[in-house]
């Protein structure tokens, strides 16, 4: 059968072009997304300061509580410092260092602040982990005492010489140091991330605030010893304590830069889902294209049956063709494949959804992944349109009119059904929140309307025909009869555009209530009139705060720093809040007003929360209640509700006394300083003790607020933009698919009298219903779960967000599927009427 | 023996409805160029029925191409009633075609998506005429389509959508009405009714119908048969049986 496939497949290579074109595209768009997935996945973390450490001990950067699922830790995770000697005492080790590193900003003697090469932070270490690298002093000594310090010859360019005295801000001191050592690690590589300061090795331990914890245990090895062994032994002294994990190689990379592999799960997360969404929209493309080419070739099949084939013959000769043309499919679109994603890392890297440098490793997977879908997804396709093509009659073959099918079958419409009823039901039990599951009533519903489309594209068509037929006699009136009777092409064309609209209108529009109702919150939240922040460094020691209420006529001024609480809403789910330290004593209303409903700030001290009001009552918590909860970097809290608040956008889900919290926080610095009353002139006299701060007023702050959103959401933009591109590559290759097979049925029209302009206004009026129907269903089942999410954040289900964007959709999708069928018309137009009525269908 | 009637008179009259006077029509060019057409004239009477036959390349296809001004003739005119259509526009040939001449293929005549009513009616829309309603309950009811109008061609049989074919050539009362091949895909009891209301079409309304054939039985219905040959007409029958049809066909060749 695979033979007759072939010649049949030869003979009609234009008809399947068309199936071909979509399954090439949706094929592009899978693997190179799962070509930045695997890259991003394979992509090792470089190992540069811990590149002489063969093995590296760390505390497990994610808590699992509950055993199946796992929440990732945005803040450093410590284990204790004590293991380092156990540790040395391992055959094979020759020193084991308990690693601290801290942020440490260096202010050089005119006022500025120093940094590394590139203008790298600057981190404080205990002269013990210089070996690490190894740093070796280039020229000096040691730290001795505890005054002295030993920086690296990249510091300010090589600026600072021996005997220099630098002043060092850390969270927990303002010092004053002498450089007595300039050190450099010319074995080593080179150090992006940082440019390392060694202290004393108990002043580092003083100074990074952590007591007797450590980062890590880093193990240099004796020469010649094998570092598996090492790690085996590690292992094995190490299996009394749990919730550490021994790593060596590559690996050590996630141990040395944490929040570098942090954001490596994140864009995996993100390209994960925007690689499931892709497949998930290519899979209904794909089917609707090949349901519309079996439909094209209806009579052959008829005359298939005709001469003999029996039913299964038919069905495994489309079987076939499906597979010769997934195969060659793939064959040409994996090549492509490879220049789409490096365009896509482009894109990518450029609206910062994936990290600078990443690589493009092109490895199997992504194109096995591909195949399959590609298979799976034609023979799927062709196995429910054979069905059909099998159960013709012989005699069709020799009836005149083309006939349609009935457009969808029993099971099909019960599918259909059943998808609907789902999709209201995703809507009845989403909750309340800004992470309500309503939108996800859209995904369902595309299901619904792709199973019924024919069945809804008839009333359709009959509707928005109408006026058509009024207006124009001739044209409007066949396109209204063509579209209710070819609905089958009706639903391949119209089908990406609602797909499209559905999703854009749902995340854009989503992400859009959001924004909106975040920088409303912070304007009503901000009472404060002016914000200080840090430029590029890590943020503003706890001092500032005080100093800026010390100058005359500031009314109050309060910092705080972000983080995260982990929180078990359900035993089968981890939430990771962003959460907010704050100082309790400072937090009045005259800087924040949090909209508190229940409970007061007053009672936020020890061990207390306030939460966000929405959040207590997704959790069922209540003021004075003691709810389990984990910090920031794993530890677990029992904490008291103290208050629950209302405007937690921009702020934090999760309100912490910064007593709390600092302890487990990677860098207790604050990231804003809130101040009443006081003038611009005056504050930015703070900046002669810290170089880096700026002063920005309440106004800017919500812009600024604003522009981080814009920044977060523009690479799920792009995505959505590429979404769109692909849609509408679908739909004009459906118009011209479904255009091209009507060369007869032209040349009939115009052999009656229609001249080529009436019938090019026929295929415009089609054009014109069929969009209108994948526009306008699109927009209707993204809009409950739209209204829902905009109810929850916003209190009105009228949603918010510039009308433009949907506008422009609408206009553009418009603009290209009329441009499609006007080139295909005119094309299929070309040819002289009789001959085309004698020719071929 | 090729026998080359000599043209009478009244193919110069004014009251024919179709007259090609010296019409070639050659494809390509050089050496390699096809004489499809070679100086033909001929004039279908108004009120005549015709059938033009022939051996395949014998230029039947061309002919009526050319009458039917969809092919421009390379040297010749062809005169539409009083109008020469060999010069015509694009857009003057789409309106003589919806207004002044009607046609009637072998299959696939209908828009499957309307009904049988529709697809009678559709040149006048075209046309942006309103519709006589007597006039089309006459045409119904002379192609015998009786209650079946408001199907749609899927529901009719062969002979019944051939019906609906001829009654939209009918509707906007033409100059003339070419048929290709009307009953090349019917059974011959159907076929022959076909015929016979092409006939009464042209006894009962006088309309003029020029059918192209291969089949001597159909040719038979007619008032003229015309035989071409390598793009000239040969002969012209008057009155013809369908045996003299044949046998005529048969020696062609000699």
């Amino acid at each position: 059968m695979l033979r007759i496939a072939f010649s049949t497949l030869a003979g009609r290579k234009g008809g399947m072009f068309g199936a071909f074109a979509a399954v090439c595209l949706s094929v592009i768009l899978v693997v190179s997304c799962g070509i930045l997935v695997d890259s991003s996945l394979q992509a090792p973390i470089p190992v540069e300061r811990l590149s002489a450490a063969e093995i590296v001990v760390q505390a497990k950067p994610e808590i699992g509580p509950n055993g199946n699922v796992s929440a990732p830790l945005s803040e450093r995770r410590r284990l204790p410092a004590g293991l380092a000697a156990s540790l040395q005492r391992l055959p094979g080790v020759r020193v084991a260092v308990a690693d601290r590193s801290f942020s440490a900003q260096v202010i050089g003697g005119q006022g500025h602040l120093l940094t590394g090469r590139s203008g790298v932070a600057t981190v404080g270490l205990g002269w013990e982990s210089a070996a690490l690298t190894p740093f070796e002093l280039a020229s000096g000594r040691a730290p001795r005492s505890a005054g002295e310090i030993v920086v690296s010859g990249e510091l300010a360019q090589g600026a600072v010489r021996l005997g220099n005295r630098l002043r060092v801000v850390t969270a927990r001191a303002r010092e004053s140091f002498t450089v007595v050592g300039i050190a450099a690690a010319p074995s080593a590589p080179r150090l992006t991330r940082e440019a390392p300061i060694f202290f004393r090795g108990d002043v580092a331990r003083r100074l990074s605030g952590v007591g007797d914890r450590a980062d890590l245990i880093a193990l240099a090895l004796e020469p010649g010893a094998d570092t598996r062994d090492v790690a085996q032994r590690v292992h094995r002294a190490l299996a009394a304590q749990p919730g550490l994990r021994v790593l060596t190689g590559p690996a050590r990379g996630e141990a040395e830069s944490p929040e570098e592999a942090l954001s490596r799960d994140d864009t995996i997360d993100g390209l994960t889902i925007f690689g499931a969404l892709a497949a998930f929209i290519a899979i209904f493309v794909v089917a609707s294209t090949f349901a519309l080419s079996v439909q094209q070739r209806h009579r052959e099949f008829a005359l298939f049956r005709a001469i003999g084939s029996t039913p299964r013959q038919v069905r495994r000769m489309v079987a076939g063709e499906a597979l010769l043309v997934s195969l060659a499919a793939v064959a040409i679109a994996s090549p492509i494949s490879v220049f789409a994603a490096r365009l896509l890392l482009d894109f990518s890297t450029r609206t910062g959804m994936v990290p600078e440098g990443l690589q493009i490793v092109i490895g199997w997977r992504p194109f096995a992944a591909g195949l399959t879908a590609a298979i799976v997804t034609t023979q799927l396709a062709a196995f429910a349109s054979a069905r059909r093509a099998a159960r013709i009659r012989p005699t069709d073959a020799l009836r005149e009119s083309a006939i349609r099918p009935r457009p969808v079958s029993l099971i099909r419409g019960l599918f259909g059904l059943a998808a609907v009823g789902g999709g209201a039901a995703v809507l009845m039990v989403s909750g309340g929140g800004r992470d309500s599951i309503a939108p996800a009533s859209a995904l369902v519903w595309m299901l619904a309307v792709a199973l019924l489309g024919p069945l809804l594209a008839w009333p359709f068509s009959w509707l928005i025909g109408l006026p058509l037929s009024a207006f124009s006699r001739g044209p409007g009136m066949l396109a209204r009869a063509n579209t209710r009777g070819d609905l089958r092409r009706v639903a391949s064309v119209a089908t990406p555009l609602m797909l499209a609209v559905a999703l854009v209108v749902t995340i854009y529009y989503g992400k859009s209530a959001l924004w909106q109702q975040t920088i409303e919150q912070t304007n009503q939240r901000t009472t404060a009139d002016y914000v200080l922040s840090s430029g590029k460094s890590a943020g503003l020691p706890p001092d500032v705060a005080v100093a800026a209420r010390a100058i005359p006529g500031v009314r109050q001024a309060s910092g705080s720093f972000a983080t995260t609480v982990i929180v078990d809403s359900d035993p089968t789910d981890l939430q990771v809040l962003p959460a907010r330290a704050v100082d309790p004593a400072t937090l009045t209303p005259a800087v924040n007003d949090l909209g508190v409903v229940s409970g007061s700030l007053r009672d936020l001290h020890g061990a207390a929360m306030a939460v966000a009001a929405d959040d207590a009552k997704e959790f069922g918590w209540h003021v004075g209640d003691r709810v389990r909860v984990w910090l920031g970097d794993g530890a677990p809290a029992t904490l008291r509700v103290a208050a629950t608040l209302t405007r937690p956008l921009g702020f934090g889900d999760i309100v912490l006394p910064r007593a709390l919290a600092a302890r487990h926080v990677t860098d207790a610095f604050d990231d804003t300083v809130f101040v009443r009353g006081g003038s611009r002139a005056a504050l930015e006299q703070l900046r002669q003790a810290n170089p880096d701060l700026e002063v920005t007023t309440r106004r800017q702050l919500a812009q600024r607020v604003a522009d981080e959103q814009q920044q977060q959401s523009r690479a799920v933009y792009v995505l959505l933009g590429l979404i769109v591109v692909f849609c509408a590559l679908a739909a004009v290759n459906a118009v011209m698919m479904s255009t091209a097979e009507r060369t007869r049925e032209f040349a009939r029209l115009r052999l009656i009298g229609a001249d080529k302009r009436q019938v090019a206004a026929m295929v415009r009026a089609e054009t014109l219903i069929m969009v209108a129907f994948g526009l306008a269903f699109g927009t209707c089942i993204a809009l409950p779960g739209l209204a829902i999410v905009s109810r929850n954040l916003t209190g009105s289900a009228r949603p918010s967000g510039p009308l433009w964007v949907y506008g422009g959709l609408l206009a553009f999708f418009g603009v290209i599927a009329f441009a499609a069928s006007g080139i295909s018309a005119r094309l299929a137009l070309r040819m002289d009427p009789l001959r085309a009525m004698a020719a071929r269908e | 023996m090729k026998t080359r009637i000599i043209q009478t008179a009244h193919t110069r009259s004014s009251t024919d409805s179709v007259r090609l006077s010296s019409v070639s029509k050659v494809y390509g060019s050089g050496d390699t160029s096809v004489a499809a057409l070679r100086d033909v004239s001929l004039g279908l009477a108004r009120g005549s029925f015709t059938a033009v036959m022939g051996p395949s390349g014998s230029g039947k296809s061309t002919f009526l191409h050319c009458a039917a001004g969809l092919d421009r003739p390379t040297t010749g005119t062809v005169h539409l009633g009083d109008v020469e259509i060999s010069g015509l526009g694009e857009d003057a040939l789409s309106r003589l075609r919806r207004e002044r001449i009607g046609f009637v293929f072998q299959s696939f005549n209908l828009v499957p998506s309307l009904t049988a009513e529709q697809n009678i009616t559709l040149p006048l829309r075209l046309a942006k005429r309103r519709t006589d309603t007597g006039w089309l309950n006459e045409v119904t009811q002379r192609v015998g389509l009786g209650q079946r109008s408001k199907h749609k061609p899927a529901e009719l049989s062969g002979g019944q959508q051939q019906r609906v074919a001829i009654a939209r050539a009918l509707i906007a009362r033409p100059e003339v009405i070419f048929a290709d091949e009307p009953t090349g895909a019917l059974d011959t009891r159907t076929g022959k009714d076909i015929l016979t209301l092409l006939r009464e079409a042209v006894d009962g309304l006088g309309q003029t119908v020029v059918i192209v054939t291969h089949d001597p039985n159909a040719a038979a219905h007619a008032d003229t048969v015309v035989l071409l040959a390598d793009g000239q007409i040969v002969e012209e029958i008057d009155n013809p049986s369908s045996e003299l049809v044949a046998e005529r066909m048969t020696h062609l060749g000699d």
